[in-house]
């Protein structure tokens, strides 16, 4: 018994093509995350990240593989409603993850009723502390996702993640979607989250930068294949994989301005 | 040392009306594209970057958009004042423009040696024979750096990557020897790698070809790896207008520190090799 929260060993993903021929998606995957941690994916597209994370989150599944969260195997038949309200998930586009016709309220009020049983007010009470928790002012829970931007719409997912109290979080490249200094607060927001509630993170993203800012670990797949992985400073400063060598290099460098 | 001015747009007004209802994207926006520079217009969504590239290509959504004052002098004239047949004399042609989505911007049922030689047919001044136009649509790949061009012309959009699609594009765009490239958002779609390719060709453009390229982007990253000079914009307005050196050693509005300062930045010890 380890003591890693998630375990991810073999993990496979077969494609039967229309020819007949089988396409790997995800090949071979194997890694652990901690409690309290965050693990970055960092590739291209097509590299697999996403399909690795929705085998994680249990959306689709694995070819061959196993997925244990705290030292207890996920099985082949599919998942109880306990295992599913543990990994929870963000998704890309905020604004049509989230039901149009709900208001934020029902929105974040469908995991609490799905997951626990509680008596109306407590629900409307979690509600509340859920809104706080994510910075959206109380009085947002009677408005539509289209009466939101798509930074708001994001912090109405995260509350919905949170709702459930997963001990992982999967945030399918959560913050692509927004602008410049909208992500820098949901990034932010997301690191403060986990130091309140202990949360695990896998973070999937194409962004370098925002993999930087976020992970504690990195793991780069190409072509379905981890390449490499290790703490998020060695593999930035020292990448030991060619294929990390040249996404490395291709980053934009900026030097710092004087005013910081 | 200040080049001749390409492009001058003066107090431009533009707003949209959907349903009698207005929404003003500029009030009055003036700005200067000098001949042979890469101009950065940065901003976030909303900012009017796109409605600025758009409308000197008049390219905004009719009767929806409104010129409500102001002018475009391009080589001597007003372009808001030609008629949209003297336009399509200089759209595509001296002015140029290439997209975010370049899968959506190629016809996909046709191949790419198929739409180059329409293009260059169309563009070309006498009679020019299909053999001839598909020759200089293979030399055009070239100058984007494709190397099996006899493959490609014969290919369908779709089996392109991100980056060669691209590619076409810009091939596409030169086609005409533009003296102006609008590019807008051309690298956002694409993986770090890529990006980095496309920009090296769009530099090797202008340096080769004196090309002008207004290019528009929300990302700093790619501000620094291609700008001569940024406008930083926001709500339809300038911010900031500075040289790209300048602009990150002492950035000077507000709201440009705000934008370097909210981008996820990677502590490098040591500078590119």
């Amino acid at each position: 018994m380890s003591g890693f929260l998630l375990e991810i060993a073999g993990l496979n993903k077969v494609y039967r093509t229309r020819g007949g021929a089988d396409f790997a998606a995800v090949r071979d995957v194997s890694f652990q995350l901690g409690a309290g941690e965050t693990l970055g994916i960092v590739g291209e597209s097509g590299s697999g990240k996403t399909t690795v994370a929705k085998m994680v989150a249990g959306m689709l599944p694995a070819t061959s593989g196993r997925i244990a969260l705290g030292g207890k195997a996920f099985g082949k038949s599919g998942r109880s409603r306990a295992d599913k309200k543990k990994i929870q998930y963000i998704f890309q586009d905020p604004v049509s993850s989230l039901n149009p016709r709900l208001k934020v309220r029902d929105l974040i009020a469908e995991p609490l009723k799905l997951y626990f049983k509680l008596p109306p007010g407590e629900i409307d009470k979690r509600v509340d502390a859920l809104l706080a928790d994510v910075g959206l002012p109380r009085d947002y829970r009677s408005r539509y996702p289209k009466e939101l931007s798509g930074g708001q719409c994001q912090r109405v997912g995260i509350a919905r993640a949170l709702a459930a109290e997963p001990s992982i979080i999967v945030c399918d490249e959560p913050t692509s979607a927004l602008d410049m200094t909208i992500q820098s607060q949901i990034l932010e927001l997301l690191k403060q989250l986990q130091l309140q509630k202990g949360v695990s993170y896998l973070f999937i993203a194409h962004g370098l930068e925002v993999i930087y800012s976020i992970s504690h670990r990195v793991l780069v797949m190409k072509d379905g294949e981890i390449v490499e992985q290790g703490d998020t400073r060695s593999i930035f400063h020292r990448p030991r994989h060619g294929y990390t060598q040249s996404l490395i290099g291709a980053i934009p460098r900026i030097p710092f301005p004087a005013f910081e | 040392m200040t080049q001749p001015t390409l492009v001058e747009i003066r107090q431009l007004g533009v707003r949209f009306t959907k349903r009698d209802r207005h929404t003003t994207v500029f009030e009055s926006l003036s700005l200067d594209i000098r001949e042979g520079e890469i101009l950065c217009l940065v901003g976030e969504s909303g900012s009017g970057k796109s409605v600025a590239a758009k409308s000197i290509m008049q390219l905004l959504p009719q009767p929806a958009a409104e010129y409500t004052q102001g002018q475009i002098r391009f080589g001597g004239r007003d372009l808001l004042t030609l008629s949209e047949k003297e336009m399509e004399a200089i759209r595509g042609k001296r002015i140029a423009m290439i997209f975010q989505d370049a899968l959506s911007a190629l016809n996909p049922v046709y191949t790419i040696g198929t739409q180059m030689i329409d293009l260059i047919r169309l563009h070309a001044p006498s009679r020019t024979g299909r053999k001839q136009a598909l020759a200089q649509a293979k030399d055009l790949l070239k100058q984007v750096e494709i190397r099996n061009v006899d493959e490609v012309v014969k290919q369908y959009p779709f089996q392109l990557s991100g980056g060669m699609r691209q590619r076409v594009m810009i091939a596409m765009a030169l086609s005409s020897r533009p003296e102006l490239l609008l590019a807008d958002e051309p690298t956002t779609a694409l993986d770090v790698t890529v990006q980095a390719q496309i920009l090296r060709l769009i530099l090797k453009l202008k340096r080769e070809y004196g090309m002008t390229v207004l290019f528009i982007t929300h990302d700093l990253g790619v501000v620094h790896e291609v700008a001569d000079r940024v406008i930083v914009m926001r709500s339809g307005e300038l911010v900031e207008e500075s040289d790209k050196a300048e602009l990150f050693r002492n950035p000077k509005h507000p709201y440009t520190r705000q934008l370097l300062g909210s981008m996820p930045r990677i502590y490098f010890e040591e500078a590119r090799p």
